[in-house]
C-alpha cells in the first residue's frame, strides 16, 4: 500500500479522489484541505507521493513545493501537481506536462490516467 | 437692495408686467398684500391675481397649454380645500418651474422654512408684510428660480454627456473584450475545471461499480461522462481562442497535416455518413508551420463542413478537401489577399480548399462567421469559436483564410493560403493548370 497525500483546497474533489484511490486497494490516502497544515501533515503521514494543487488560498502549490524541498524529511518525496491551469490537450500522450523537475497533470483527471501517473512518478519514469 | 435696473423709472422694455398669483383665502391677508403692491413703483408692473382655494389655483395655473402663465405664486399653505405640505406639493406638480413664495402665519412658520429647503423659493411672514419685503422677496424668488432652472438644464446636459460617455465606454469595452477575454477565459476555465474534476472522479467511481448500478445506471453514467467531456472541450476551445499562441514552426507537409486531421475525425466521418473526397496534389512544396495547430484548423473546418450538411440526404453529403500550389499573382482578383503583406508577387503558395454541400451562408452573415461566439448551432453543440480559433492560427502563420459561397453544388468554400517553403521552381511541375482564379477540376484522390 502506497501512501498518497492529497493537498488541495477543494473539499469535494479531495473526498471523491480519496475514495477512488483507496478503493483501488493499492493506496492509502490522506487529505489536507488547508494548505498551511500541509507540511506538518506530510511529516506525520510520511507519504510515498504527494498530489499537490496549485491555486489555493494562503500558501499555494508553489509555496508548498518550495517548503517540501527545504524539508530534510520530505525533500525526496515525489510530487505530482494536479492543476486546472493546464489543459488535457496540452498534456499530450502521457497526460502530463513537465517543466523543469515539476510534473503536472490537468484537471479534470480520469482515475486511470491519474493512477498511471502516480505509478510512473513514484518509479521515476516521470 | 432692489436691483436698480428694475426700479428705474423709464422702462426700456415695452409693457412687461409681472404676473403674480396670490393663493390666499383670507380676505384681510389678501388686501394687505394688495396695498403693499399699490404703494410700490415696481417695474415691471405687478399684476395681482387671486385664488381662494387650491382647486382654483390649480385651475389658474393650468390654463394656457402648460406654459408658465404666472411669474410667481404667493402661497398660503392653509386653504379651505388643502393644507400644509400637500398644498405646496400640488402647486409644484402643476407648475414645476414657477417660483413659489410661501405666505406663512406664525403657526406654520416652521413648515414654511422646511418647504424653502425642499424647493419653495422663499417665505413671507404675514404678520410683518411690507411692500419692500414682498417685492424684494418676489425678485429674489424669481432670480433663484431662474438659477434653479439653469442648474437643471445644466444638469440635464451633464446627464446627457454622461450617457454619451457611457455609450463610448461600452464601445471601448466591446473593443477590449477580446483582449480581456484571455484573462477572463483563464479565470473561468480554472473555476469550472475544478468542479468538473470532482464530477469526473465521481463518474470513475461509479463506472467501476458498474455491476452494482445496473444497465440504466451505466447509461446515465455514460451520458454524464459525455457531458463532462463536452464541457471540458468548450473550456479548452475558449482557452485556445484566447491564449496568445506560440507556434512550433517546422518544415511540414500540408497533405500529411490533412490526412492526420481526417484520421482523427474518422469516427465523426463514419458516424455522419459523410463522404470525404481527397484531392491532394502530391507534388506540392512543403510549408513552415506548426503542424499540430494546423491539424486543429483543418479539423475545425471539416467539422463545420460536415455539420452544414446534417440535413442533407446521403447522396449529397460529401466534403472535398483539396490541396495545390500556385503563385500569388494568379490570385490578385481575390479580395482580402491584398492586405496580405507577408507575400510578394510570384511567391509560391500552398492552398487548401474545403468544399461542402451545405448550402453556404447568406452573404450578409459571411463576415460574422469569424466572430468569436458566433454560432447558429444549438446550445451545447457549438461554441462559435471554431472559425475564430482557425483564423487566429492561420494569421499566426502569416497565412490567409477566406470564405466564399459556391454553386454546383451549392455550399461554402473555405480556402487557406500559406506561404510555401522555398521555391519549388525547377523541381516541381509548374502550377499553371490549377490557376487559383479558375475553377479547378481534378480527378478524385489519386492516392
Ligand atoms: N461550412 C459551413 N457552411 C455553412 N455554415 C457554416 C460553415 N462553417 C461555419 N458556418 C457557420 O458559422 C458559424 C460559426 O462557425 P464556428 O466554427 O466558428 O463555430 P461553430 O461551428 O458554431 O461552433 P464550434 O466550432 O465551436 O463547434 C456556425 O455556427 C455556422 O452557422
Ligand atoms: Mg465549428
Amino acid at each position: 500500500m502506497k501512501r498518497v497525500l492529497i493537498i488541495d483546497d477543494d473539499v469535494a474533489l479531495t473526498q471523491v479522489l480519496k475514495i477512488n484511490l483507496d478503493d483501488t486497494g493499492n493506496y492509502e490516502s490522506r487529505i489536507v484541505n488547508v494548505s498551511s497544515n500541509a507540511i506538518a501533515a506530510a511529516r506525520e503521514f510520511k507519504p510515498d507521493i504527494i498530489l499537490l494543487d496549485v491555486v489555493m488560498p494562503g500558501l499555494d502549490g508553489g509555496d508548498i513545493s518550495a517548503a517540501l524541498k527545504q524539508d530534510p524529511l520530505l525533500s525526496k518525496v515525489p510530487v505530482l501537481i494536479i492543476t486546472a491551469l493546464v489543459s488535457n490537450d496540452e498534456t499530450g500522450e502521457n497526460a502530463v506536462v513537465s517543466s523543469g523537475d515539476q510534473v503536472m497533470i490537468a484537471k479534470p483527471i480520469r482515475l486511470d490516467v491519474l493512477t498511471k501517473a502516480i505509478e510512473d512518478r513514484m518509479s521515476g519514469v516521470l | 437692495m432692489i436691483p436698480s435696473a428694475i426700479l428705474t423709472d423709464t422702462p426700456t422694455e415695452p409693457q412687461k408686467v409681472l404676473q403674480i398669483l396670490c393663493v390666499e383665502d383670507n380676505d384681510g391677508d389678501f388686501l394687505l398684500l394688495r396695498e403693499a403692491f399699490k404703494e410700490s413703483d415696481l417695474d415691471p408692473r405687478p399684476v395681482l391675481h387671486r385664488a381662494t382655494s387650491l382647486a382654483e389655483a390649480v385651475a389658474k395655473l393650468l390654463v394656457d397649454d402648460g406654459k408658465a402663465n404666472f411669474d410667481i405664486v404667493l402661497l398660503d399653505l392653509n386653504l379651505p380645500d388643502s393644507s400644509g405640505l400637500e398644498t405646496f406639493s400640488r402647486i409644484r406638480e402643476v407648475a414645476p418651474t414657477t417660483p413659489v413664495s410661501i405666505l406663512s402665519g406664525n403657526s406654520d412658520r416652521r413648515m414654511a422654512v422646511s418647504l424653502v429647503q425642499s424647493g419653495a423659493q422663499d417665505y413671507l411672514p404675514k404678520d410683518s408684510l411690507s411692500a419692500d419685503l414682498v417685492i424684494r422677496s418676489i425678485l429674489f424668488a424669481m432670480e433663484r428660480q431662474r438659477n434653479r432652472t439653469e442648474m437643471e438644464e445644466m444638469n440635464n446636459r451633464l446627464q446627457k454627456a454622461s450617457e454619451e460617455l457611457k455609450t463610448a465606454q461600452m464601445q471601448l469595452i466591446q473593443a477590449e473584450k477580446l483582449d480581456s477575454l484571455g484573462r477572463l477565459a483563464a479565470g473561468v476555465a480554472h473555476e469550472v475545471k475544478n468542479p468538473l474534476a470532482t464530477i469526473q472522479m465521481g463518474l470513475d467511481y461509479f463506472q467501476r461499480k458498474g455491476g452494482l448500478i445496473g444497465e440504466t445506471g451505466l447509461l446515465i453514467i455514460s451520458n454524464m461522462q459525455e457531458a463532462v467531456t463536452r464541457a471540458e472541450r468548450i473550456i479548452n476551445g475558449m482557452l485556445d481562442y484566447s491564449r496568445d499562441q506560440n507556434l512550433l514552426l517546422k518544415e511540414s507537409s500540408i497533405n500529411a497535416i490533412i490526412r492526420n486531421a481526417l484520421a482523427l475525425m474518422q469516427h465523426e466521418i463514419t458516424r455522419t455518413k459523410v463522404q470525404v473526397i481527397e484531392e491532394l496534389q502530391e507534388t506540392i512544396p512543403s510549408i513552415r508551420a506548426d503542424s499540430g495547430k494546423l491539424v486543429q484548423v483543418v479539423i475545425n473546418l471539416v467539422m463545420n463542413a460536415i455539420q452544414s450538411m446534417s440535413a442533407n440526404g446521403p447522396a449529397d453529403r460529401s466534403v472535398t478537401v483539396r490541396t495545390f500550389w500556385d503563385r500569388l499573382p494568379n490570385m490578385e482578383r481575390d479580395e482580402g489577399l491584398r492586405q496580405w503583406s507577408q507575400l510578394r508577387v510570384r511567391d509560391p503558395v500552398v492552398v487548401v480548399e474545403i468544399l461542402d454541400q451545405g448550402g453556404g451562408v447568406s452573404e450578409d452573415k459571411l463576415s460574422r462567421l469569424f466572430d468569436p461566439f458566433y454560432t447558429t448551432k444549438p446550445t451545447g453543440e457549438g461554441t462559435g469559436l471554431g472559425l475564430s480559433v482557425a483564423r487566429n492560427i492561420v494569421n499566426l502563420h502569416h497565412g490567409h483564410l477566406e470564405l466564399k459561397n459556391v454553386e454546383n453544388p451549392r455550399g461554402l468554400r473555405v480556402r487557406m493560403v500559406l506561404k510555401a517553403w522555398g521555391d519549388p521552381e525547377g523541381w516541381l511541375p509548374s502550377p499553371e493548370s490549377r490557376n487559383l482564379t479558375q475553377p479547378v477540376k481534378l480527378k478524385p484522390n489519386r492516392l
